[in-house]
């Protein structure tokens, strides 16, 4: 019941703030979850906290319907890793792993505003639909025909049945809806994305997991009840904004 | 609006201010259509991509929106993007829709300022939803407008426009005995408005493509060799003058002048 409720109401917050908000809101919004979400990632693999700042950085930049300037962010990030080794004296896998919050999570939350900016909410709504339909589809199909594991030592309760379920249904939901959504884009090239945003999503989903798995913990965090952290909500969007993003600069 | 209303615009001693003065006020084309051709050619002139003639051409849509509210045109008509124009390569199909929502977004005030009714004409509801709502907003906040009518036609077709009619017509319940011309003129998407008396088409093609068909028939046709992104006031005025110096017939013999009779 807790989960329905707040997944119902993280739904609407959601839907009102694609359709409803500036651009230059959407940007804040998408920083704020950022930092959130590369809290959880930094308290897992246990990094300085303070790195927040770069995904935050990257996510600000990256939001942009003008490419980033990439080489002004890793300048940053390689001062930054030198910093932290040389003035903190952290070890430098720790730093380095801390710095990749910034790539995992802030670029791809950055990039979804960057979508809205070039091709407004019906595109960004298409990315987020087709994210929908395949986590679910990818539950329901898996517990009624799931038999064998997409990935035992990871997640144990992911099925091949349900990723090929989320694959069929999403991809299926991105031609579709797609259609309507972008209506000067062929078939074709919705088919191919679709299919190229739901298998990075399941990526992302099983990245996500061993990441957890290697910390040892359950949830990324208790923030959203029922539904654990702000990474549990996004790690399929985080790996599958990319592909989508390229393909929306490329038709803009 | 009028001669000083337009000579106000003009910086004095623009080579402009000599044009509006050969204007005749009282003979002004009513409805003015354009066709706005050659955003491809410009751009590749200068070796650009062609979505930057796209993106030139709306400095001359703002300037002849301008200008024609300014001089007193009671309907402007632009045609930004036909039914075929689908057909075009999906990078360039996505930067038109963009344009069109960043020009209403940001030309709103425009608009308003000088009291300009926006509408669309075409099949709107295959544009994307997003791109649909924001042309529902400009529409409804000019909808208290009451100077010039300015008609986009998106998604448009003549042919579909005169489908459509039709298909209305029956679903109306109109009989074919009671239909004639005014009647199914009323079931087109430019109900209510006057036919265009000038049709302007840039960039020196010959064509009608598929424009406004039914409405077209009388109208003064218009060719200029300008480039859509380089046609602004002078060249609107240009037209505006070379068609107060035909004679309208309406198909009788017109020895008297009924030019540019509105």
């Amino acid at each position: 019941m807790v989960r329905l409720a707040s997944g119902i109401a993280l739904i609407a917050v959601t839907l009102a703030a694609i359709l409803f908000l500036p651009i230059a809101a959407l940007r804040v919004l998408a920083c704020l979850v950022a930092a959130l979400g590369a809290y959880e990632y930094l308290e897992i693999v246990e990094s300085p906290i303070r790195a927040v700042v770069l995904a935050v950085a990257l996510c600000w930049v990256s939001s942009r319907a003008s490419m980033p300037p990439a080489q002004l962010l890793l300048m940053m990030a390689l001062l930054w890793v030198a910093l932290e080794v040389l003035a903190a004296d952290h070890p430098v896998a720790q730093v380095t792993s801390g710095v990749f919050a910034a790539v995992y999570v802030g670029m791809p939350l950055g990039l979804l505003v960057a979508v809205h900016a070039l091709q407004g909410w019906s595109a960004t709504l298409l990315l987020l639909g087709t994210i929908v339909v395949s986590d679910s589809s990818q539950y329901y199909v898996g517990r009624m025909l799931g038999r064998r594991p997409l990935a035992p030592s990871i997640s144990p309760k992911k099925t091949i049945e349900g990723a090929v379920g989320g694959l069929v249904f999403a991809t299926a939901f991105m031609v579709l809806a797609g259609a309507r959504m972008l209506p000067f884009v062929g078939y074709g090239s919705l088919f191919v994305l679709g299919l190229l945003v739901v298998g990075l999503g399941i990526c992302g989903d099983l990245f996500e997991s061993r990441l957890k798995r290697t910390a040892g913990v359950k949830d990324s965090s208790s923030l959203i009840p029922g539904h654990g952290g702000v990474l549990d909500r996004v790690d399929a969007l985080l790996f599958a904004v990319p592909p989508f993003y390229l393909f929306i600069r490329n038709i803009s | 609006m009028s001669r000083e209303d337009l000579l106000a615009w003009i910086p004095s001693g623009h080579a402009d201010e000599l044009l509006v003065r050969e204007i005749h006020f009282d003979r002004l084309p009513v409805h003015v259509a354009i066709i706005m051709d050659g955003n491809g050619r410009w751009a590749a002139q200068r070796h650009l991509p062609r979505v930057e003639g796209h993106r030139a051409g709306i400095d001359a849509v703002r300037d002849s929106v301008e200008t024609a509210a300014r001089l007193g045109i009671e309907v402007l008509t632009l045609y930004a993007f036909s039914m075929e124009n689908w057909k075009r390569p999906a990078s360039e199909v996505g930067t038109l829709m963009q344009l069109l929502k960043r020009y209403l977004r940001s030309e709103l005030d425009t608009l308003l300022r000088n009291d300009i009714r926006f509408r669309v004409i075409g099949r709107m509801e295959d544009l994307a939803p997003d791109i649909q709502d924001e042309l529902h907003a400009a529409i409804q906040r000019t909808s208290g407008s009451r100077g010039m009518l300015f008609n986009v036609a998106l998604n448009y077709g003549g042919r579909a426009e005169i489908v459509d009619a039709a298909r209305r017509a029956m679903a109306a319940g109109v009989r074919p005995e009671e239909l004639d011309e005014k009647r199914f003129a009323s079931f087109l998407y430019t109900a209510g408005q006057p036919d265009p008396d000038l049709l302007i088409r840039t960039s020196g093609e010959m064509r009608v493509s598929n424009y406004l068909l039914w409405q077209i028939a009388y109208s003064e046709i218009y060719v200029t060799d300008t480039l859509w992104p380089d046609f602004r006031r002078r060249h609107l005025i240009e037209a505006v003058l070379a068609y107060q110096k035909r004679e309208r017939r309406y198909g009788g013999i017109g020895s008297r002048a009924v030019i540019g009779a509105k």
